[in-house]
């Protein structure tokens, strides 16, 4: 009994995997899917793209019902069957038809998400969906009636294990007498898979000496499938007695040969019986290709010639298709493991660094030996690892297509999207934490920047509006801009609003950049009326929140009638970061290496103070400094001599005092324990060569607690006074 | 009566409907064999109809076309429907190999245009 419940344990386990392998595989399918209905869009009659559509359903349909995701499989079935007319030349695509498409995929998405645990999808949706799009596709006849075609999943792809067999089935001429239809047999192999059917009709007599009864045609099929040979030999079960078959192993998939030449033409005429070697060989003297020779000569049939090529074709094409997908081969790994790597990874580079401080000090050549080269493997691994958890941000930028289709409908804009540098590649954690920002941004840009069409007319600009998302590497970060050319940001707007709200003194002398950042505060929007999108002054601070929590920058800049830019700055990666090692008494923080422009000596005679606020004179120009051991309470004397590390934040330059700058740190991030979650100033820990924790310092939430503390101090109001919250 | 044979400017233009199995293959027969020894230097032949077909009519469309153009006839499908179309390409039949022991000449079925 025991045995058998862990038998079954295993098997659920089994099946359970592999439902969530189909569950990560269709929703890559169904993002697929989008992105080629959006493409279909502009181009309607392209087959290719009308082809990626079709295997994309076909794909979610056919595993959909392998794994028990029966719903999603009977769903999609009938949008695909509406996708074969199509690319059977029967109905033509219509914006209608690509609109219900996706609508269908949406609903896909909420079966699968029900087939997994979820909401159930509601299955009057459904309904409407398939029955409007019958009606979409009038001119097939086929509103309310069932739309299956009659395809016989013509669509085959390569998984491996394969093997190409030449299926020879020669009916005897009385077979249609018998009542067998031969070409219900030719149906069955060809449902087996991938496949070329090759008949020869030489045998066809004359009008005048036919009967009409008799058959004269055989063929060859060369298939590709991974069934057995007794699963092809089944096909002809109730035909054996009427015709005569053969069927011959021609190519083992990968077992035999990795090469993608198929067997030469005369090969294959001597081994099909069409020739003698001898024939060959007198025919290789000559130049012509051997096929011309072979015909002009006489000493082969023209057409026995044109069978061997499409054989020697079809396996060339197979092995071409096995060699791409050898290639093109992934492993498809859960995020979570590549954390771990990436975990383990950095609990090496920290005890690399130990080893190489204690190596350093005993001064044995050979340990010092071994070190440098656990130091040499250590960055290449540490390399790898980082490069597997790279992709390239494409795949975020073409779900904002969507998006951006769906608003600029819904709020009557014409917009065209250009995505720039979607190659780019970022940290995959980093990027899915960028997708909600940037809808965001997004939505604003549509709702308040780009005008209508009319209002863009009126305004002397080009109907159609633009918004641009580009991404750019820039050092160690990448830099993402959307950008629109829209009407800009309304700066007396901002600033009357910001005044009524109290986030700035009616006779406080304001930057622009100072009035753009205040669009990044809490609860902040000049939207007169709150529609379903934006203006409800959620979503920009959000923005900011969020790139800050990936230890981004957020800039914005604009120009009354010509535009917004919105640049967002991220680190390639969160696990590793340069950053700068200084102390402060016994004490060890590191700072973001990037945002660091100078460390200058801060001497009593450059120090000043006003009005409670810290400046060092650095070249004439006064910068305020944060004192870090006042901040985080430090006992001990200070240096005579101390140093201060100045910071570029907001177009500001900002110090921070500090006792010693050790150097440049490369820091493995460790998050802190919740219970220090609340502790805004800092962000995350490293461990040192020694053993010794460094803090790591959120220098932005730092400024934004010192500015605070000033206001409350002076009474005196900044941008940035308001209350700071604890994160979250 | 599913085969129809219209005689216009020195051509032949055979149309066939419903079905078109072995049942009725000794119809389309006589039509073949008398469009392939008849004067017409053109047969044309309308199969948009045809909802039911196999083996059969297939074979025998193939031997007029091969005595045609003994004769120096031409016979071409001016229209094919969706079904007959699909079951031809499902047998292999447009791919020009092993028609007319002929390299070069155009095959019958790879010159049909499917009708909406």
């Amino acid at each position: 009994m025991a045995d058998n419940r862990g038998f079954r344990i295993d098997m659920e386990q089994a099946r359970d995997k592999h439902r969530e392998a189909y569950r990560e595989e269709a929703i890559e399918l169904l993002n697929e899917l989008e992105e080629s209905l959006l493409e279909l869009e502009g181009n309607r009659s392209d087959m290719e793209i009308i082809g990626r559509v079709f295997r994309a359903l076909h794909t979610i349909k056919g595993s959909g019902s392998m794994f028990g995701f029966d719903e999603i499989a009977s769903f999609t079935h009938d949008v695909e069957n509406i996708y074969e007319l199509i690319r059977e030349g029967r109905i033509k695509v219509t914006k209608p038809l690509i609109d219900l498409t996706l609508e269908a995929r949406d609903h896909m998405r909420l079966l699968l998400d029900a087939g997994s645990g979820g909401e159930p999808a509601d299955e009057a949706e459904g309904d409407r969906i398939l029955a409007a799009l019958r009606e979409a596709v009038p001119e097939a006849g086929l509103a309310g009636k069932d739309l299956d075609t009659g395809a016989k999943g013509e669509v085959y792809q390569l998984s491996g294990g394969e093997m190409t067999y030449r299926v020879s089935f020669r009916p005897h001429r009385n077979i249609l007498l018998k009542g067998i239809n031969p070409l219900f047999i030719l149906d069955d192999l060809r449902a087996m898979g991938r496949n070329h059917v090759i008949p020869y009709f030489s045998g066809i007599p004359e009008i005048e000496g036919i009967e009409p009864e008799s058959c004269y045609v055989h063929w060859d099929v060369l298939l590709t499938t991974d069934r057995s040979l007794n699963d092809i030999r089944d096909v002809f079960m109730f035909v054996e007695d009427e015709a005569d078959i053969s069927i011959e192993l021609i190519d083992e998939g990968g077992l035999i040969s990795e090469e993608e030449d198929y067997k030469k033409l005369g090969e294959i005429l001597i081994e099909r019986g069409s020739l003698s070697p001898q024939a060959i060989e007198a025919a290789l003297g000559e130049r012509k290709l051997l096929g011309e020779m072979l015909v002009d000569s006489g000493l082969a049939d023209p057409a026995a010639v044109k069978v061997a090529l499409a054989e020697q074709q079809f396996v060339k094409d197979i092995r071409k298709q096995r060699k791409a997908i050898d290639q093109a081969s992934t492993v498809r790994v859960p995020a979570e493991k590549l954390d771990r790597l990436v975990d383990l990874v950095g609990e090496m580079v920290t005890m690399q660094a130990r080893l190489t401080q204690i190596s350093f000090g005993r001064k044995d050549p050979l340990l010092t030996s071994i070190s440098e080269e656990v130091e040499r493997l250590t960055a290449e691994l540490h390399d790898s690892a980082m490069n597997i958890r790279m992709v390239p941000i494409g795949s975020t930028f073409s779900k904002f297509r969507r998006l951006v289709r769906d608003l600029s409908g819904d709020l009557g804009r014409d917009i065209n999207l250009v995505m720039e540098g979607a190659e780019t590649e970022l940290d995959k954690t980093v990027i899915d934490r960028l997708n909600d920002p940037i809808v965001h941004i997004i939505r604003n840009s549509i709702d308040h920047g780009i005008e209508k069409p009319g209002d863009r007319e009126a305004a002397g600009k080009h109907r159609q509006g633009t918004i641009k998302i580009a991404a750019l590497h820039s050092g160690s970060d990448v830099l993402i801009r959307i950008q629109d050319d829209g009407a800009g940001i309304d700066t007396k707007a901002v600033l009357r609003k910001a005044v009524d709200q109290g986030l700035i003194g009616a006779d406080h002398e304001t930057t622009d950049s100072e009035l753009f950042n205040i669009l990044f505060q809490p609860g902040f929007s000049t939207a007169r009326q709150i529609s379903s999108v934006s203006g409800r002054g959620v979503g920009m601070d959000v923005v900011k929140k969020s790139v800050e929590g990936l230890r981004g920058t957020v800039e914005c800049t604009s120009r009354r009638g010509l535009g917004t830019t919105i640049t967002l700055r991220i680190p390639l990666t969160l696990a590793i970061i340069e950053g700068l090692l200084v102390k402060v008494a016994d004490s060890f923080f590191v700072m973001p290496l990037a945002a660091v422009e100078e460390c200058v000596e801060l001497t009593t005679a450059d120090a000043h103070e006003e009005h409670g606020r810290t400046l060092v004179n650095v070249r004439e120009e006064l910068v305020p400094y944060i004192r870090l051991r006042k901040r985080f309470a430090i006992n001990g004397r200070r240096p005579a001599i101390e140093q201060v590390v100045i910071i570029r934040h907001e177009d500001k330059r900002i110090g921070f005092s500090v006792d010693e700058v050790v150097g440049e740190h490369q820091t493995v991030l460790k998050s802190l324990s919740k219970v220090y979650k609340n502790i805004r100033a800092i962000s995350g820990a490293t461990i040192l060569g020694d053993g010794t924790v460094a803090l790591i310092l959120d220098l932005p939430k730092l400024i934004e607690d010192a500015e605070y503390e000033e206001a409350r101090t002076t009474g005196r109001d900044t941008v940035h006074a308001s209350m700071p919250q604890e994160s979250q | 009566m599913p085969i129809k044979s219209i005689r216009e400017k020195k051509c032949l233009f055979i149309e066939a409907t419903d079905s078109l199995t072995v049942e009725q293959s000794e119809d389309l027969l006589d039509s073949l064999k008398k469009a392939v020894s008849g004067p017409d230097k053109k047969i044309s032949l309308d199969l948009s109809g045809v909802t039911e077909s196999d083996i059969s009519c297939l074979q025998l469309i193939c031997s007029a076309h091969k005595s045609a153009e003994k004769k120096g006839k031409s016979i071409f499908i001016n229209k094919i429907s969706p079904e007959l179309d699909r079951m031809a390409k499902d047998a292999g039949f447009p791919q020009h190999s092993d028609c007319s022991q002929e390299i070069g000449i155009t095959c019958l079925w790879q010159t049909t245009g499917v009708s909406e």
